[in-house]
């Protein structure tokens, strides 16, 4: 209750009234990497992805006002702020009243934003913010000892959860809201498909947060969500709890609405009749997207349209339900046509990714056929194409997430002529004994398609036995380097089956000396050996 | 680790390479083999030929006896085979390998330690001497000594679809190696072997001429042979001996076949107080004598002449 006065404090003067009209700009960065010293995130494009989502479709953020950066560098973010900034005097020379919103997820490392191999000084960005022409710039940094400049000077760091008041003087200044302390690490979740803060503050907007049901979440509301659902998530993980920060550099009050859950009347609505407790939605993926703390009043989750199941975990068994959400339609769960599950049918199964990108092996048998470029034995030329089968080991993620070392062996065999003016056309048994190596990455293991290139190399051991047997049998054998690359699909967890092409190059120095080449077709069928 | 990955690729370069070679197979191409050469006649396995020892028993020559000319011919294709072999029998071997070293226009085997001549090398050598024209040779020396020629040959290949066709010829200057090259007590007697072959037109066609040493016994049983096939699978085998009768000092013969069988034969003297005399003998499938006639007076006929098998070239 201490906490929640101190907030009323904050908001009373931050607090943003409605009744000028508000023109919104978003600036939405997710970066998986941070360079050296760091380790790739999972998540921290897809949280980029889901507040750009949100903040569209509930928080009156037009389109073409909302940018999202994946992946870039430090300068393509001030250059993005540049344009909103130039955008946002624009607004303002038309009298509108405008709010920047800032949101990043990344790496945050001795002081800085670590977009990829570049850095984004952390008080440069807020020094930029502060001074920003917006009348009310709202950031969000989900990054580790992201508290820290919540720290520094120039905002006043407000208690960790707090609770709105109704001011409603209009605010102008800063709000930043960081998803952990200056000495804590941010973490994610793979049941949750995201990192714990902007999960629990995008579940928030989604309407979570909307402690007094009347459709509209603020600032306060989702600050307050995530602060407490965050903390509580990560009490028990390994790296600790978590605790998000809030500071603010205002004037005026009144409170921000960041998102109105009525505005596109689509979602799950769960009564007021509904038993009281923690409802989960989750996708068709097994992944939770949102979840509810049902009181006495109704809740509406502002979905978007699709197929979800709705579970309530009770202390002996699963309360789990269908919830189909149709575009322009608000669904209204029914508890009581729920089904009871034992604990081991829980529906939540989380994105996988961490088990997918883990170190593990793969075994793979394939079949494929090996066309060498050069003319038919028959007429001169020097290796027939054939058909082999083979074996493959991979070990994935090898080198760090997504390179992957993988051996190989096959055995190749097909009958053929070679033929000449002078030596007629004569029959031989060939056989192809190869042994490989590959380094390759694999893009999107997560996903059911996985496609993936590399570098190949192997030693082919070639023979031919003629039906003449009194010719001498001939031998050959050389590395051949090369390309790879392939489609994966997945067709179960730990099942796939993969489509390949290789490009080699074969050197021939016998007779003379000549640049061959193969291309290598083929298709395997994968087990990959996974927690 | 910089030791392991340098033995790592010292073992994968030692291991590259190879005898993969189409122009090995145009050069191995060029060199004779016995198998292409030698006379083949009919097997006599599904056949009903009395025991010899049957006919030997009766007075005079019957019909239905066995014949005379095929044992004849049985023992001269066996000889010429032979012959062959002993020609030819080092070429078969080499040409199961793989060369020793190449270069555009030649292909070495060896040089390979003699087993016969402990002390002295192998070697075989083939050139060529344009683009169907091949000249080979085997030659020997003492170890590391210089190389003389044991077995010349030539081959000029014939475009076609079907491998070994040409014309080609050997020569085994015997005289000229026999007092330093160990050698078979057939070759002793020998001053010089030839040898010449012609494979893409039909009849196929190998001759065989020894020059014996003056004086020397061998113990081949004729001067020569003439081996002929043709597309139908009839052949025929033209062979020259010597006796010591005076009125048939060389005596010529030559016997033909089917496929099937039966043939004929015709001895001609050629040298000695009898010269034209001849005798010609058919035989049916069961190789016993279905015809048999002496050309001079008061010579024996049996059968009718009409009952021999028509043979090309008789």
């Amino acid at each position: 209750m201490r906490h929640a006065l101190l907030f009323v404090c904050v908001l009373s003067t931050a607090a943003l009234a409605q009744s000028a009209p508000t023109r919104r700009f978003g600036l939405f960065v997710g970066q998986n990497e941070g360079g050296e010293g760091t380790k790739t995130l999972l998540y921290a494009r897809d949280d980029a992805r889901r507040l750009h989502d949100i903040f569209q479709r509930l928080g009156g953020l037009k389109s073409e006002d909302a940018l999202l950066l994946l992946d870039q560098n430090a300068d393509d973010v001030n250059n993005a702020l540049t344009e909103l900034e130039k955008r946002i005097n624009a607004a303002k020379a038309r009298g509108e009243r405008t709010t920047l919103l800032f949101y990043y997820s990344g790496h945050a490392k001795d002081g800085s934003l670590r977009l990829g191999d570049t850095k984004l000084p952390m008080e440069s960005l807020k020094a930029r913010l502060t001074s920003g022409p917006a009348d009310m710039r709202v950031a969000v940094l989900d990054a580790c000892r992201s508290g820290t400049v919540t720290r520094t000077k120039g905002a006043r760091r407000a208690p960790a959860f707090e609770v709105e008041t109704d001011a409603t003087r209009q605010a102008k200044g800063l709000v930043i809201l960081t998803s952990s302390a200056s000495d804590e690490d941010s973490q994610e979740s793979d049941l949750i498909g995201a990192s714990y803060f902007s999960y629990h503050l995008a579940t928030g907007l989604l309407g979570s947060a909307d402690s007094i049901a009347d459709g509209r979440v603020t600032l306060n509301e989702a600050y307050a969500w995530a602060y407490e659902r965050t903390v509580a998530s990560t009490a028990d993980s390994a790296a600790g709890p978590q605790h998000p920060t809030f500071s603010f550099d205002l004037a005026g009050n009144g409170d921000l609405v960041l998102t109105d859950i009525l505005k596109r009347r689509e979602g799950v609505l769960i009564p007021r009749e509904a038993p009281a407790g923690t409802y989960f939605i989750i996708d068709s993926r097994g992944v939770v997207v949102a979840e509810a703390v049902k009181a006495d009043d109704q809740r509406l989750i502002a979905l978007s349209p699709g197929s979800y199941v709705a579970k309530r975990r009770l202390p002996d068994r699963l309360r789990i339900g269908k919830v189909e959400i149709t575009s322009g339609q608000i669904t209204t769960l029914d508890e009581a046509r729920f089904d009871n599950k034992k604990f081991s049918d829980d529906p939540v199964k989380g994105t996988g990714i961490s088990a997918t990108w883990s170190r593990h092996w793969s075994l793979s048998v394939s079949g494929h056929y090996q066309a060498v470029f050069d003319r038919p034995t028959a007429s001169g030329g020097l290796f027939p194409s054939a058909p082999l089968l083979g074996a493959e080991a991979t070990l994935h993620n090898f080198f760090g997430r997504g390179f992957a070392l993988a051996i190989d062996g096959g055995y190749g065999w097909t009958s053929s002529t070679v033929g000449g003016s002078l030596i007629g056309s004569i029959p031989y048994d060939y056989s192809l004994i190869t042994f490989g190596a590959s380094l390759f990455y694999e893009w999107n293991q997560e996903n059911r398609f996985i496609p993936y290139a590399g570098v190949h190399i192997s030693f082919n051991i070639m023979n031919r036995v003629f039906e003449d047997q009194a010719l001498a049998n001939q031998t050959y054998s050389i590395f051949t380097p090369g390309i790879a690359g392939g489609l994966k699909v997945r067709i179960s967890k730990s099942i796939s089956i993969v489509a390949r092409a290789r490009v080699h190059y074969l050197l021939y120095n016998v007779d003379e000396t000549r640049s061959l080449g193969s291309a290598d077709f083929g298709a395997l069928l994968d087990y990959e050996f996974r927690d | 680790m910089n030791r392991s990955l340098l033995l790592i690729s010292l073992v994968g370069l030692a291991g590259c390479g190879g005898n993969w070679s189409n122009s090995d197979l145009v050069f191995a191409n060029a060199l004779p083999r016995t198998d292409d050469l030698k006379a083949n006649i009919p097997s006599e396995s599904s056949t009903t030929q009395p025991l010899e020892g049957v006919a030997m028993r009766r007075d005079g020559l019957m019909l239905g006896d066995p014949s005379v000319s095929w044992n004849l011919t049985k023992n001269a294709a066996k000889d010429f085979n032979n012959a062959l072999l002993m020609v030819l029998g080092i070429v078969d071997q080499v040409r199961k390998v793989a060369p020793t070293s190449r270069t555009s226009n030649s292909r070495t085997w060896g040089p390979f330690a003699d087993s016969n001549n402990p002390g002295r090398e192998l070697q075989v050598v083939i050139e060529r001497v344009d683009e169907k024209n091949f000249a080979w040779r085997v030659q020997s020396r003492p170890n590391n000594g210089e190389f003389i020629n044991v077995l010349e040959g030539n081959f000029l290949a014939n475009e076609s679809t079907t491998a070994r066709l040409g014309t080609g010829s050997i020569r085994i200057p015997v005289k000229d190696f026999r007092d330093v090259v160990k050698l078979d007590l057939n070759f002793s007697a020998l001053d010089e072997i030839r040898v010449t072959y012609v494979t893409d037109v039909w009849p196929r066609r190998v001759d065989m001429d020894f020059d014996i040493k003056p004086g020397a016994v061998t113990g081949l049983s004729a001067l020569g042979y003439t081996g002929m096939l043709r597309e139908d699978g009839s052949g025929s085998i033209r062979f020259l001996y010597a006796t010591t009768k005076p009125e048939a000092e060389e005596v010529e013969i030559t016997t033909g076949w089917k496929p099937t069988g039966e043939g004929r034969g015709f001895g001609i003297v050629r040298k000695g107080t009898s010269v034209g005399a001849n005798v010609t003998e058919c035989w049916g499938r069961g190789f016993t004598i279905s015809y048999y006639a002496e050309s001079w007076a008061n010579g024996t006929t049996l059968g009718n002449a009409g009952d021999c098998v028509a043979l090309e070239g008789f």
